[in-house]
């Protein structure tokens, strides 16, 4: 597969199509952090287009000091921030280190052995159900780790935050996302 | 090491944030220790759950409206979609008559004076075949009637009609509809 710092260099070269490689290799995970983030498939394809207009334009302004895919994630999660900013509900700080979401940092034994039962499949399909209801903090740093697969350092990047504020999410966020879907595992068994 | 990792410990060597030196020493160890191997099979097996579950996906024309909104390629005309839909609609129908031909051909060897099926399979055949029968010749009259010109010589007209609306759309794309560009 070719890298993507050939792609841009190809696009600012002048072949302008090799953009689509770009936005093919990207699009489906990019507009799964969008969809998580905002909640709405038809509002995350919105952001997405609008990303990569701007990306496309800004392209000339990549230096290549990160990869491309952790400036264009960065682009996508601004403009989710500014469209969440519009619809008037607090803004997401990623800096506040609240412990209202319940999330303790160690896996009780009860949930350890109610995950230790689970088929796989039964758990990703709560997990996605789980994942979009997560405070946003959670889900943004558990979707950039896990679906866009990039390494900590990267993430803090992207969100414009410390690499220890992205550390503590990730492992709240994944305690409290284990906790979710042992308890509804619990609650679908009690209820069959 | 002769205590047991923390599930902190484990979770970054799963995560692989753990630098290489310190990680040979970590996974030594889980491979040693029963409990914490226990304890790191069940972490790496939330996470391979958590990193399967299904991505959103964009619409399928995703890539090419985003060319076409930056100038790069034209914007797909109104004809031009059609004929994308067209070519497997057209597939479809082929493929169908050409079973439909297929059963008409090889079926009930009793129209053809050989012999008689016996039974139920028989009188299913016999039913099915007058059905069809019946069926073919009810859409071949409405045809017949509601476009005489084109049906009226049977499936010389249904080919004709073929040959000459798919190339004329093709056409209309080619030389008017695929010239359009946005904002051009």
């Amino acid at each position: 597969m070719e890298r993507d710092t050939d792609i841009v260099a190809r696009i600012l070269a002048g072949d302008k199509r090799q953009f689509g490689v770009l936005v093919d290799r990207y699009k489906d995970r990019a507009l799964t952090l969008a969809c998580r983030l905002l909640g709405s498939h038809e509002e995350g394809e919105e952001i997405l287009q609008d990303a990569f207009l701007k990306a496309f334009y800004a392209l000339p302004d990549f230096r290549g000091d990160a990869r491309f895919g952790t400036w264009f994630y960065r682009i996508v999660y601004n403009s989710c921030l500014t469209r969440i900013s519009r619809r008037r509900e607090p803004p997401v700080s990623l800096d506040a280190d609240k412990d209202g979401d319940g999330a303790s940092s160690l896996p009780d034994t009860d949930t350890v052995s109610v995950l230790d039962r689970m088929e796989e499949q039964e758990m990703q399909r709560i997990m996605a159900e789980e994942m979009v209801s997560l405070p946003e903090r959670f889900r943004a740093v558990l979707t950039l780790f896990y679906v866009q697969e990039q390494r900590y350092e990267d993430i803090a990047v992207i969100l414009g935050v410390p690499l220890g504020t992205v550390k503590t999410h990730i492992s709240r966020g994944r305690m409290l996302l284990r906790e979710r879907v042992a308890r509804r595992y619990n609650d679908t068994v009690r209820a069959a | 090491m002769n205590d047991h990792l923390t599930p902190e410990l484990l979770q970054l060597l799963t995560d692989g944030e753990i630098p290489e030196d310190q990680a040979v020493a970590v996974r030594a160890h889980v491979n040693s220790c029963p409990l914490c191997s226990s304890a790191a099979q069940r972490i790496q097996l939330f996470d391979k759950a958590l990193r399967r579950v299904p991505l959103n996906r964009t619409r399928s024309r995703f890539t090419q409206d985003i060319l076409a909104q930056l100038h790069i390629v034209p914007r797909a005309s109104m004809a031009f979609r059609i004929l994308e839909h067209a070519g497997s609609v057209f597939g479809v129908v082929l493929v169908l008559s050409i079973l439909l031909v297929v059963f008409v051909l090889t079926r009930s060897p009793g129209r053809g004076g050989e012999g008689v099926q016996e039974g139920i399979g028989g009188a299913v055949m016999q039913t099915m075949d007058s059905t069809l029968d019946q069926g073919l010749a009810a859409f071949a009259g409405w045809l017949t009637h509601a476009a005489p010109q084109i049906f009226g010589h049977g499936a010389i007209g249904i080919t004709l009609m073929f040959l000459v609306i798919v190339p004329a759309i093709a056409l209309v794309d080619r030389f008017w509809g695929r010239k359009r560009m946005i904002g051009g």
